[in-house]
């Protein structure tokens, strides 16, 4: 329970202590006071000054800035008379003379130029009012050297497709009479032999001789498949082991894990022997590859075999 | 309770593994900027350094993805960091209650006669802070002292403004690779175990020294 003392509304203030009561005592003195552990204040001769404006000489722009691309000489406009006013465009005839890399180097030189001059142009139609076309006509000139390049392009590709449709019907004629050259070619031209199947396989299969740069698709285990056979055929006469493989696989391998162990091997007869020895070892332990299966496993193993070249090359040093 | 969130002293700084470091942050949207003791801010910031808020000076909100650091000043000891804030925050105050005025006297001017802007963006205060800090670096009695900076041009022209006043404070550039929002706080971090670093050698060498 609380008690109040009750007063009238001026006993506070009769009572209260003034300077004619008896002072406070002087509080104890205290040892162990932590000093303040603030001690800076702010000045007091701060001023109020003016602002200090950005400066853009601060900023050097680096000769090598992308957007310099867009200038001609680092220029902001060139002028008329520094313009290519005399030249014409590119023709379709001398342009198919040049080769692809020709083509497409040339291709990026005329968008950069193009790039140039549409900014000139705009400056010169936006900023000063100017209904000059100097910039524009010579842009349109890069523009005819651009769509014929395209022109020539696409008559290279529908040149190429239909020569590939002709191809087809005479495909396996083709291949049929390489195998006989191949294999009939003495000892002495082997070298010569496997780079014409390397380009053959390139040509006809589009199998790349670097193995990490191949997409594998049925062409490539196709192919794969008859240059394994081909070489097997090619050091069948040569070596007993090989022969006897052929044989027992009705002479000419058709699984594709055995197929690629074959291609993968060194066109030297040691190299294919072992090869061969790799096959009978996969047969006699009943590893073989579903036709279903093909291109999945075969995609793994050319993965694999990429990955391990890349860490020889890394540990070699190369 | 956040770090940032109240005044802390030179010894609380230190014992919480900060830098003695004073941070400028500026707003993207606009231009307003905001000291703080710590490579972060809170609402704290705010209230004690927009006392006046107008609709030229609006309170701007926390917002993390508009504000971006502006400038890291390194000084020698804790104390002076500590100083440094405070007088930075004394001339927001006179800036903003004090000598309105004046402060409104060197602002640039649109034709309507108000701060000049361009949507909500008022470049003057982003200046304004840039002049606070020399006038703080210069009262504040430091020999030494690094200002790195988010680029070259808001420093403004150094051999113009800052080495007559200043000649011993050194400007560096916060490189701009990687610089962006998301990685912000690992390079203010970088940057503060660099000067905390800087710090503890000083403090062996004094040693050494005595």
């Amino acid at each position: 329970m609380l008690s109040f003392k009750r007063g009238l509304h001026s006993t506070a203030v009769s009572l209260a202590r003034t300077k004619y009561t008896k002072p406070k005592p002087k509080p104890k003195s205290r040892p162990h006071v932590r000093p303040p552990t603030q001690h800076t204040h702010h000045s007091n001769d701060l001023s109020v000054t003016a602002p200090i404006p950005p400066a853009a000489a601060n900023i050097v722009t680096p000769d090598d800035h992308p957007l310099w691309q867009f200038f001609a000489d680092k220029k902001y406009m060139r002028k008329f008379d520094e313009l290519d006013n005399d030249s014409r465009a590119w023709s379709i005839p001398e342009l198919r003379r040049k080769s692809f890399d020709d083509l497409h180097s040339l291709w990026y030189t005329s968008l950069r130029e193009r790039n140039v001059l549409a900014r000139e142009n705009h400056l010169l139609k936006n900023d000063m009012g100017s209904n000059q076309d100097s910039y524009e006509a010579v842009a349109e000139k890069i523009r005819t050297s651009m769509w014929r390049i395209r022109h020539v392009l696409s008559e290279r590709d529908w040149a190429f497709k239909k020569a590939n449709e002709q191809f087809d019907s005479h495909k396996n004629k083709f291949l049929q009479e390489f195998e006989t050259d191949f294999l009939e070619a003495p000892i002495v031209e082997d070298e010569e032999c496997f780079e014409k199947l390397t380009r053959l396989q390139s040509s006809v299969f589009g199998i790349s001789e670097f193995i990490d740069e191949n997409i594998v698709d049925r062409t490539f285990v196709d192919g794969m498949k008859y240059v394994a056979n081909l070489k097997l055929k090619k050091f069948a006469s040569r070596s007993d082991d090989i022969r006897e493989l052929l044989e027992q696989s009705n002479h000419s391998i058709s699984d594709a894990g055995e197929a690629f162990v074959v291609f993968t091997a060194e066109n030297s007869e040691t190299a294919v022997k072992e090869a061969s020895d790799v096959v009978k070892e996969l047969r006699s332990k009943g590893n073989s590859v579903s036709r279903y299966d093909e291109l999945e496993t075969v995609n793994d193993y050319v993965k694999q075999l990429a990955a391990a070249q890349v860490e020889k090359n890394v540990v070699s040093g190369v | 309770m956040v770090a940032a969130s109240r005044f802390r002293t030179a010894q609380w700084l230190q014992k919480a593994g900060f830098a003695p470091q004073v941070f400028l942050f500026r707003n993207l949207e606009s231009g307003q900027v905001i000291y703080s003791q710590m490579p972060v801010f809170a609402q704290h910031q705010i209230d004690m350094q927009f006392k006046r808020p107008d609709w030229s000076n609006k309170k701007p909100s926390t917002r993390r993805d508009v504000w971006r650091c502006m400038a890291v000043v390194d000084l020698p000891t804790y104390d002076q960091g500590v100083q440094l804030y405070q007088d930075l925050c004394r001339l927001r105050y006179l800036r903003d209650v004090r000598e309105t005025k004046k402060t409104d006297s060197l602002r640039k001017k649109n034709e309507d006669g108000h701060v000049w802007y361009s949507a909500q963006y008022r470049p003057t205060y982003g200046q304004e802070a840039v002049a606070d800090l020399r006038e703080a670096l210069a009262k504040t009695a430091t020999i030494m002292g690094q200002i790195h900076w988010e680029d070259e041009w808001r420093m403004g022209d150094v051999g113009k403004h800052w080495n007559p006043v200043l000649p011993h404070v050194k400007h560096a550039v916060i490189p701009r690779t990687g610089n962006f929002a998301r990685e912000q706080s690992a390079i203010l971090r970088a940057l503060g175990e660099r000067a905390k670093l800087a710090f503890a050698e000083r403090a062996s060498a004094d040693k050494a020294i005595l």
